[in-house]
């Protein structure tokens, strides 16, 4: 599918291609629109420079009152910087920052809040050990004796807000949603003029995200400016009025009051280019499935928390199959993997892997029978070690041991599979502590699926910290694996990724798993609410609608 | 494979792949800042600086005799500090050197006895065995500890130096004390199992340091290339990437600790055998504590072990002479150890997390 | 038995005021292994200045200067240049093994034998009085301090802003950065004056309990209070109860040292044994600060 260019905005922006090459946004210090609306915030110019690597770049920005203005990109955009800028956690090294038209500079994130500026971050920076009420108490930078009631407010834009929360209860026994809600209703409360949440809605339900819209419309109507940064393109359309695109730390486009092009134009400015589409990947062909399990997994429970309760019914995966395993975040799905890769054992129930129980294996066994590819690259590759060292870490680790002759032998598949996996490094003797996230993912997928020859996979949000374009590769890689008879379970919360890729898929709610469906049989709508929990395993029930405009 | 690299070879081989950046900070800020702090010291305490240098080591070189008691000084640091670089590469601290030292040494009095009219070779192996066993059960007690019921290995292995002075202390002030003696120490080792030295030509190495020097080699060629070593080494890494490796970490960390153990107590016994051959409440000088100076300094690596040891040794080698010279306090010396010891640490801590370890692109694609 | 509390009373005293001055810096995450050097300073400075000054209160006064610089010191290579606080502790305990014994033999070999003033009992109204208990009311000025001591810092930690900043950054310290606080700072003058009351803890040792100056006199006290504050659970009324458990245990071993022909070492280990068991005991079912031990990762 050819992506068209997007169209020209109405209300101040350009075409694309005119601010891609830097001329002819609206004068660099003006502090209003073109209709001479004063803008609550505006970015002007703003650069930051991390090494060798340009996070924005004359970066410019119209924050306008009573808006929901969209920020969109593909990771490594800029988004997150200037967000931090605005928070007063970098420093910008050029440009300048306009709040209701007069220049400021923010230097602590205490500072922003003072200016009227609020930030719900995308993890909440919400002490665990102190309450709510605590909580509210630091920011206010009381030294002194605590006064009785800080609560009143905050308990009042809560019931406003329509949120049960205790002031008094301790963060750490909050759930993350609930964190989420207790930082929102803090930034809420305030008589802050803008309003930047960043990607707030990954971890909502979608009841959730349509209240939550609601909520922030009528903030919106009282006057306040509200950035929500985002990589729903579907989202940012239906919820925002302004949309601005990120690209290598600049502003490629910026569309205002609901004049956005299509979905495709939209994502055409986001990746700029249009030779990626990964909507448009057929779905794998369905397939009547046989023959015995390399994994499968019986009446599995394991209790992890007071909260969770890891039950795993059934869950057969056999050679060549993927089983995508789609859940909220949080539902349990890195103690499944856990589970699956042998490194928890089960409270009770059977596990098996080529036919035998998995607590029969030994750790090296495991090690070359299971690829694990973790969802922190923390859990999988050692920073103070080479990326040769963490590409050879199962010959390390599980041979007698390893001499010289057959270093040379290791270092040489390791340079291979650097160039095979696109590992941004000067030589496999670099230290990965020196590597990007996206880098030190590559290392783990290089090792987990290519070095080792696993019969099965377990991938947990795998295409996490990669850019649009790794990802559709490492999706086709996965499938390439599946081809050649390995057996994956893919475990995501990107419903486009988990239909895509998937043979079938099973849900996990609150940490139980449902049955698993074939995916043919699934679409976006339907699985969303499964997720959700709304309406149980039943995806197929769910009636057909042509949900996702990407497909 | 048949194409070999024969230039890489040997390399490989010399820099045990961990000669590195950190190592050489350890021994540079070791020798460089005790030997800056001697001398204002020496000036306060009314030395002549150049004496006093002369004094703290000359003890070491300048005569054979001298280069042997340097040896002999430096080798219960190198052993134990090599049981501690041990511990250390599992990610945990010995700290109970000393106790060790002296419960292995104290083993191998109590086996004097027993020993007494057997083969010279098969006493002294009876004996370094035993000292060495009950070492590494003294480590267990803390590797344990640790892999039950989550106690720092810092203040059990503490407990653990104290309650070995204490069980020592009662042992040699009654049940072993050795007849005739004025003072509280152990009885003496029977002479023929006394250990002599090797004559390289007109020097003469003490036996207990070329056990030393072979033990060093071999563990250290053994953790360098063994899937064990590196198994210990990325437990030393992180727990949590060694627990989802499937390793069982807390059980390394226990053996670690037990094997850091059963080296201080294979040092009290060659010390015992070697140098002091009686065991008296002062038996060791501490060298539990520099043991582990020297594998912090070192951090973790062997190839930094052995040098920094050997200065150690000779600060000790040295401190008795500047004690029975020039009439400075024995415990002089510890201020020469400990202090470079900070140094580094605030060196390291500062490269690690300097302003320019910060611009590493690691810590920005969190943000970008 | 009035033998027993009075070796109590002067056992607990230091080890309240180092188990505080463990505390107060890990709350906000710096893990002070150094406490044993801090208060083996204290004892020194205290010692050596109030011998020469001929005033007690003017040694106590050093030590707690003393304490306070190089507490600063220790703090700025923690906090500031991220040095690994059990490595740099350790090692400081070591250097202060040999500094304050290289100092002391040269000052008494300029001055002759070093003698801390005595006295500065301070007799409570009625208490002191009491059959028997009268003993723990009549002490020194020092000892009545240290409850007072405790119910500051607890009122300090849980009840004042900066005692919540002080945990917000050593459980958090990235959201407390966001806050406002200055992390490195809380984490700095919490360590700084951790230095100072370990070493008017050493102080008290010296001048008060012992009443002189001996090579390496702490013993491994910077190591007990440590584990007092995990026995504790981080909190300054729960570490002065473990103090107090091992200030009675060190009194009994005194009184019983030769009792019914058993070995005085019996008795001396009680408190190490005691220790190891409290650790295991407690060990697994409390955890301290998230952020204990861990160099600062917040930058501004």
């Amino acid at each position: 599918m050819r992506l068209r260019k997007p169209p020209v905005g109405t209300h101040g922006s350009l075409p694309a291609d005119a601010i891609r090459d830097g001329h002819g946004t609206s004068g660099v210090s003006s502090t209003a629109g073109l209709d001479g609306e004063t803008l609550a915030l505006a970015v002007r110019g703003v650069g930051k420079v991390f090494g060798q690597v340009v996070a924005n770049d004359r970066l410019d920005l119209d924050i306008r009152p009573g808006r929901i203005h969209g920020l969109l990109g593909e990771n490594g955009a800029g988004k997150s910087t200037v967000i931090k800028i605005l928070g007063g956690i970098y420093r910008p090294d050029s440009g300048q920052i306009l709040l209701s038209g007069r220049e400021v500079s923010i230097d602590s994130p205490y500072q922003a809040s003072e200016l009227g500026i609020e930030i719900v971050h995308q993890e909440s920076i919400l002490i665990p050990s102190l309450s709510i009420a605590e909580n509210i108490a630091l920011r206010r930078q009381i030294l002194g004796r605590l006064p009785g009631s800080l609560s009143n407010a905050f308990v009042k834009t809560a019931a406003e807000l329509g949120f049960e929360l205790n002031p008094n209860s301790k963060v750490s026994t909050l759930s993350i949603g609930e964190r989420q809600r207790a930082d929102i209703v803090i930034a809420m409360m305030g008589d802050a003029k803008v309003i930047i949440l960043d990607e707030p809605t990954p971890i909502m339900g979608p009841d959730e995200r349509v209240s939550f819209f609601a909520m922030l419309r009528r903030f919106a109507e009282q006057g306040k400016a509200i950035i929500i940064v985002t990589h729903r393109l579907l989202e940012a359309v239906e919820e925002c009025d302004d949309i601005t695109v990120l690209r290598a730390g600049h502003a490629v486009a910026t569309w205002t009051s609901k004049t956005f092009p299509t979905e495709g134009g939209i994502l055409d400015a986001m990746i700029g280019s249009s030779d990626l589409a990964r909507g448009d990947e057929a779905k794998r062909p369905p397939t009547e499935w046989t023959g015995a399990a390399t994994l499968s997994v019986r009446d599995v429970t394991l209790r992890c928390s007071e909260r969770l309760t890891v039950r795993l019914p059934q869950l057969d995966v056999r050679p060549g199959e993927i089983v995508g395993v789609a859940g909220i975040e949080g539902s349990g799905q890195r103690e499944l993997a856990a589970l699956l890769v042998g490194q928890r054992r089960a409270d009770s129930g059977a596990i098996q892997l080529l036919g035998k129980d998995i607590s029969t294996f030994s750790e090296r066994e495991l090690c070359s029978a299971v690829g694990d590819v973790p969802d922190e690259p923390s859990l999988a590759c050692a920073a103070e070690l080479n990326i040769w060292q963490n590409l050879s870490m199962p010959e390390l680790l599980w041979q007698p041991a390893v001499g010289p002759g057959k270093r040379r032998e290791l270092k040489a598949s390791a340079d291979g599979a650097m160039r095979l996996f696109n590992v941004k490094a000067p030589n496999a003797t670099t230290q990965v502590a020196n590597l990007s996230g996206g880098n030190k993912r590559r290392v783990v997928l290089a090792r987990e699926t290519h070095l080792k020859s696993p019969s099965v996979i377990v991938l947990t949000y795998a295409t996490r910290g990669l850019d649009a374009r790794a990802g559709a590769h490492l999706l086709s890689h996965i499938q390439t694996l599946a081809n050649a008879g390995t057996a994956i379970v893919f475990i995501s919360s990107d419903l486009d990724e988990l239909l895509t890729i998937c043979d079938n898929v099973a849900v996990i709610v609150d940490g139980t798993l449902g049955d698993t469906v074939p995916a043919a049989g699934l679409n976006q709508m339907g699985l969303a609410a499964a997720m959700l929990g709304l309406s149980g395993a039943d995806t197929t029930d769910v009636p057909q609608t042509n949900g996702s405009a990407l497909q | 494979m048949t194409t070999s690299v024969p230039a890489g070879r040997k390399a490989a081989w010399i820099n045990f792949g961990a000669w590195d950046k950190t190592a050489a900070i350890g021994v540079l800020a070791a020798v460089v800042v005790s030997l800056i702090m001697l001398a204002p010291l020496l000036v306060l305490a009314g030395v002549n600086v150049g004496d006093g240098y002369r004094v703290l080591f000359g003890a070491s070189a300048g005569s054979s005799f001298a280069f042997t008691s340097l040896l002999l000084s430096t080798t219960p640091l190198l052993i134990t500090a090599l049981g501690v670089t041990l511990a250390y590469r599992a990610g945990t601290f010995n700290v109970g050197g000393d106790g060790q030292i002296i419960i292995g040494a104290a083993t191998a009095v109590l086996l004097f006895p027993v020993v007494d009219g057997l083969p010279v070779v098969l006493g002294v192996l009876v004996m370094v065995v035993a000292g060495t066993i009950v070492g590494f059960l003294w480590g267990a007690v803390a590797g344990l500890l640790k892999k039950w019921r989550s106690v720092s290995e810092i203040i059990s292995t503490i407990m653990l130096n104290m309650l070995a002075l204490l069980v020592v202390q009662y042992l040699v002030s009654g049940p072993l004390k050795g007849k005739g003696l004025q003072y509280a120490a152990s009885g003496q080792a029977p002479t023929n199992m006394w250990l002599g030295n090797v004559g390289i030509g007109a020097v003469m190495i003490p036996v207990g340091f070329v056990i030393a020097v072979i033990l060093v080699v071999l563990i250290s060629a053994y953790t360098y290339y063994s899937g064990w070593g590196w198994r210990q080494r990325l437990v030393g890494i992180s727990g949590e990437l060694a627990a989802r490796q499937r390793l069982k970490v807390t059980s390394m960390q226990a053996y670690s600790l037990a094997l850091s153990g059963g080296m201080a107590g294979l040092a009290g016994v060659l010390e015992l055998l070697g140098n002091q051959h009686r065991v008296g409440y002062t038996f060791s000088p501490g060298w539990g504590f520099d043991g582990l100076a020297i594998a912090l300094l070192a951090q973790g690596r062997f190839p930094a072990v052995f040098p920094l040891a050997l200065y150690f040794g000779a600060l000790h080698n040295g401190s008795q002479s500047l004690q029975s010279e020039l009439g400075l306090s024995g415990n002089f010396v510890l201020l020469l150890v400990g202090l470079p010891v900070v140094v580094a640490a605030a060196l390291i801590g500062y490269a690690n997390f300097s302003p320019r370890a910060r611009r590493a692109p690691a810590s920005q694609t969190k943000e970008a | 038995m009035e033998a027993i509390l009075q070796i109590a009373v002067l056992a607990i005293v230091p080890l309240i005021f180092l188990s505080m001055a463990g505390l107060l810096p890990w709350v906000s995450g710096v893990l002070v292994v150094a406490l044993e050097g801090f208060m083996l300073l204290g004892a020194f400075v205290g010692a050596v200045v109030s011998s020469l000054s001929g005033y007690q209160s003017v040694g106590f006064l050093a030590a707690i200067g003393a304490g306070l610089v190089i507490g600063a010191v220790m703090a700025y290579v923690m906090v500031y240049l991220r040095a690994d606080q059990v490595v740099a502790g350790i090692a400081f305990n070591i250097a202060a093994v040999g500094a304050t014994s290289f100092f002391f033999a040269l000052i008494e070999s300029h001055h002759g034998k070093l003698t801390p003033v005595r006295g500065g009992t301070v007799s409570v109204p009625f208490l002191s009085d009491l059959p028997v208990v009268g003993v723990v009311f009549s002490q020194h000025w020092l000892a009545i301090l240290a409850p007072i001591l405790v119910v500051a810092l607890a009122f300090v930690l849980f009840r004042t802003g900066v005692g919540l900043r002080l945990r917000a950054v050593g459980d958090f310290s990235a959201g407390a950065h966001a806050a406002g606080v200055n992390v490195g700072g809380y984490r700095f003058w919490a360590t700084a004056a951790s230095g100072a009351l370990a070493a008017l803890g050493g102080a008290f040792l010296a001048i008060v309990s012992v009443g002189d100056f001996t090579e390496n006199m702490t013993a491994g006290r910077g190591y007990i209070a440590l584990t007092i504050v995990i026995l504790g659970r981080w909190k300054p009324w729960g570490a002065a109860a473990g103090a107090l458990l091992f200030a009675v245990a060190e009194g009994l071993s005194v009184v019983w040292q030769g009792f019914a022909g058993l070995p005085s070492q019996l008795f001396l280990s009680i408190p190490y044994l005691l220790t190891l068991l409290a650790v295991t005991a407690s060990a697994r079912a409390s955890h301290g600060p998230v952020e204990e031990g861990r160099p600062m990762t917040v930058w501004a």
